[in-house]
C-alpha cells in the first residue's frame, strides 16, 4: 500500500556520484547532490552549469538513489520553481554509458555502482546505506 | 529457388537431432571447434621457423597482428571521439530548447446548468541560450474562449543561487496555487474558491522580479521573489469573478504606479513548506483605489514516516483589501486539503497496474470557503464548498479525475452539487 516503498530491495552494493576528471570539485555532502538533481543548485562553485546525468525510471540503481539521496520515488519530477519543466537530466541506460558520459563532459555528474567506477571520473560521494 | 530460400528466411530452422545432441553435450561442442582450430595451427607452431626462411611472404603474414591491432586502436579512438561528440551534442540539444505542453479536458454536471466539456492546451518552450540565460513560455491556447495568450513569457539572468534576474511576462508570486496550478499536477479538477474568487490564479503580469534561494542549514532553506509588476485594475466584480476580471490582461498600466508583489518560503528537507506573500499597488486610473493584500500558504509532504507518509496537507489563506471601493471592499478565502495514496495489490496485475512502475491511486477530500464583503446595501456574499474526489495516476504526467463537490453559497455555484471528472497530461 505504501507509495513510497520501492522494490530496490535487493539492492546491496555501495554507490558512486561521479563527476568528470577536470572538475575540481574533490567531494561532496548528500544535500548538495540531492540539490543539484532537485534543480535547487544550478551551478559549480567554480562557475560552470551542472550537467545532471541520471538512470532511467524503472532501474534499480535510479529507485535507491532517488530513495536514499532525494527521498522521492524513482519516477518523481523536481520542477523549475512556477513551471511545470522537470530539471532536465539526460537517460544514460548503464554504468559504462554514465562513465562515458561524465568523463567526456565537463560539469557532468552522474552515479553508479561503486565497482564500476573506471579511469576518467572522480568519485566524489559514496552511498553505503543499503535498501531497506 | 529464390522463393525457397525466401521461406527459408522466414521461418527458423528447426533443429535436428544432431543439432540436439549438441546442444545437450556443450562441452562436446567446444572442443570440435578447438580440436579443428589446433589442427589448422599445428604448421604455424610447429614450422614456422622453417617456412619463414623458404617462403618470401611470410613475413608480411607474421606482421598482420600487428596491424590489425594498430587499426582496431585506431577505430577504437575514433569511436571514442564520436562517442564524445555524441555526448557533447546530447547535452547541448537537452539543455537549448525543451519543447513541451499541457492539457486537460473537463466534464461537468451540476444540477440547474446544462452538462458541459471544456478544455485547455497550453505550449511550453523554454530553454538556454547561456549557461547563465534561460528564458520560459508557456502560451495558453485560448481553448475554449479562442484566444492565445502568453501566460508567461520571460528571461533569467542566473546571476547567483541567492539573486536572479527575471523580466518579461511572470507568473505573479502571491501564494503558492498560483505558482503551481497547473492541471496535470493538482488531484483535483477544480480550482478551490479561493484561487478563483480572491486570488486570480493563472495570474500573469507584464513586469521584473529578483528571485534567489538561501540555504540555513542542509536541510533548511528560504526561497523570495520580490517583482514589480503593472499590476491588477479595478475592474473587480461583486457578483462573479471577484478579482479574475481585474487582471491587466498583459496591457498598459491603467495608473502608471507599479504594483510591488512577493512571496518568501521556509523549506525543510523538502517536505515541509509554509509560504508568506504580499501585494499592494493602485488600481484605478485616478489613483483613488489601492489593493493590498496578503497570502499564507502550508505544504506537508511527511516522507519516510510509516503511516503518514501516503498522506499530502494542503491550505492557503488569501485576503484582499480594497481602499476606496464599497463593491467589494474585502475579499477573503481560504481551504483545506488532504490527499491520501494507495495502491491495492490486487491491481498488481491488472491494465491499472501491470505497464507502469508506481501506479497511484489518491484520494482527496477538500474544504474551502470564500467571501466577498461590500459595503453596500446588496450585502456580502459567501460560498462553502465540500469535495471529495478520487484519482488515477499511471504515470507522473497523466491523471484521470473524478469529484463530488458539495456547494452552499452565492458566489460561484451557488448551492448547486454535482459531479466533474477530467483527464489532466503534461509532455
Amino acid at each position: 500500500m505504501s507509495l513510497w516503498c520501492g522494490s530496490a530491495a535487493a539492492w546491496a552494493e555501495p554507490l558512486a556520484v561521479i563527476v568528470n576528471n577536470n572538475n575540481p570539485v574533490t567531494s561532496l555532502t548528500k544535500t548538495n547532490i540531492a540539490a543539484m538533481y532537485r534543480g535547487e543548485e544550478l551551478h559549480w562553485a567554480h562557475g560552470g552549469r551542472i550537467k545532471l546525468v541520471n538512470r532511467e525510471i524503472s532501474s534499480d540503481i535510479r529507485e535507491h538513489f532517488y530513495k536514499k539521496i532525494l527521498n522521492a520515488r524513482s519516477d518523481q519530477q523536481f520542477l523549475r520553481p512556477g513551471t511545470p519543466v522537470a530539471v532536465q537530466s539526460l537517460i544514460q541506460r548503464s554504468d559504462e554509458a554514465v562513465i562515458r558520459f561524465v568523463s567526456a563532459i565537463e560539469g557532468a555528474i552522474g552515479y553508479v555502482n561503486l565497482s564500476s567506477v573506471k579511469d576518467g571520473v572522480k568519485v566524489v560521494f559514496i552511498l553505503r546505506e543499503k535498501a531497506d | 529457388m529464390a522463393c525457397s530460400n525466401s521461406s527459408f528466411r522466414r521461418r527458423p530452422p528447426m533443429p535436428s537431432s544432431h543439432t540436439l545432441w549438441f546442444a545437450r553435450h556443450s562441452s562436446i561442442r567446444l572442443l570440435l571447434p578447438a580440436t579443428i582450430l589446433g589442427i589448422l595451427m599445428i604448421p604455424t607452431w610447429g614450422f614456422g621457423a622453417q617456412e619463414e626462411a623458404s617462403d618470401a611472404t611470410t613475413p608480411q603474414i607474421a606482421n598482420k597482428p600487428d596491424m590489425y591491432e594498430q587499426e582496431i586502436q585506431t577505430l577504437k579512438d575514433r569511436v571514442e571521439v564520436l562517442e564524445t561528440q555524441q555526448n557533447s551534442i546530447m547535452d547541448d540539444i537537452s539543455q537549448r530548447v525543451i519543447l513541451g505542453g499541457y492539457g486537460a479536458v473537463e466534464f461537468e454536471t451540476f444540477g440547474g446548468s446544462k452538462t458541459s466539456f471544456e478544455g485547455k492546451l497550453e505550449v511550453l518552450i523554454a530553454g538556454q541560450i547561456h549557461d547563465r540565460i534561460r528564458f520560459y513560455n508557456e502560451i495558453d491556447l485560448g481553448i475554449p474562449e479562442g484566444e492565445a495568450e502568453a501566460e508567461q513569457a520571460y528571461i533569467d539572468l542566473l546571476m547567483a543561487k541567492w539573486i536572479n534576474l527575471r523580466g518579461g511576462v511572470v507568473l505573479v508570486p502571491f501564494g503558492k496555487w498560483n505558482l503551481d496550478h497547473f492541471d496535470p499536477r493538482r488531484d483535483l479538477t477544480d480550482r478551490p474558491l479561493v484561487a478563483r474568487q480572491i486570488v486570480p490564479t493563472t495570474w500573469g503580469d507584464l513586469g521584473a522580479s529578483i528571485f534567489g534561494l538561501i540555504p540555513w542549514s542542509p536541510n533548511l532553506i528560504s526561497t523570495y521573489e520580490v517583482a514589480l509588476i503593472n499590476g491588477l485594475t479595478d475592474q473587480f466584480s461583486t457578483t462573479n469573478g471577484g478579482l479574475q476580471d481585474a487582471k491587466s490582461s498583459l496591457r498598459r498600466d491603467n495608473n502608471g504606479q507599479k504594483a510591488v508583489v512577493g512571496r518568501a518560503t521556509v523549506k525543510l528537507s523538502d517536505q515541509y513548506e509554509i509560504g508568506v506573500s504580499g501585494y499592494r499597488g493602485a488600481s484605478s486610473p485616478t489613483n483613488g483605489k489601492t489593493i493590498t493584500g496578503f497570502d499564507i500558504d502550508l505544504e506537508l509532504k511527511p516522507r519516510g514516516i510509516p503511516f503518514w507518509e501516503d498522506f499530502e496537507f494542503k491550505g492557503e489563506f488569501a485576503n484582499f483589501n480594497i481602499n476606496g471601493s464599497s463593491t467589494p471592499s474585502r475579499l477573503y478565502g481560504y481551504y483545506a486539503q488532504v490527499n491520501y495514496h494507495f495502491w491495492p495489490s490486487v491491481f498488481d496485475h491488472t491494465f491499472l497496474g501491470e505497464p507502469y512502475t508506481h501506479p497511484t491511486f489518491t484520494l482527496v477530500g477538500r474544504y474551502d470557503h470564500a467571501r466577498i464583503a461590500t459595503r453596500a446595501g446588496s450585502g456580502s456574499l459567501n460560498e462553502d464548498r465540500f469535495t471529495v474526489g478520487l484519482n488515477y495516476r499511471p504515470i507522473e504526467n497523466y491523471v484521470l479525475k473524478t469529484e463530488y463537490q458539495i456547494n452552499n453559497g452565492g458566489i460561484e455555484r451557488k448551492s448547486w452539487n454535482g459531479f466533474i471528472a477530467s483527464i489532466a497530461w503534461l509532455f
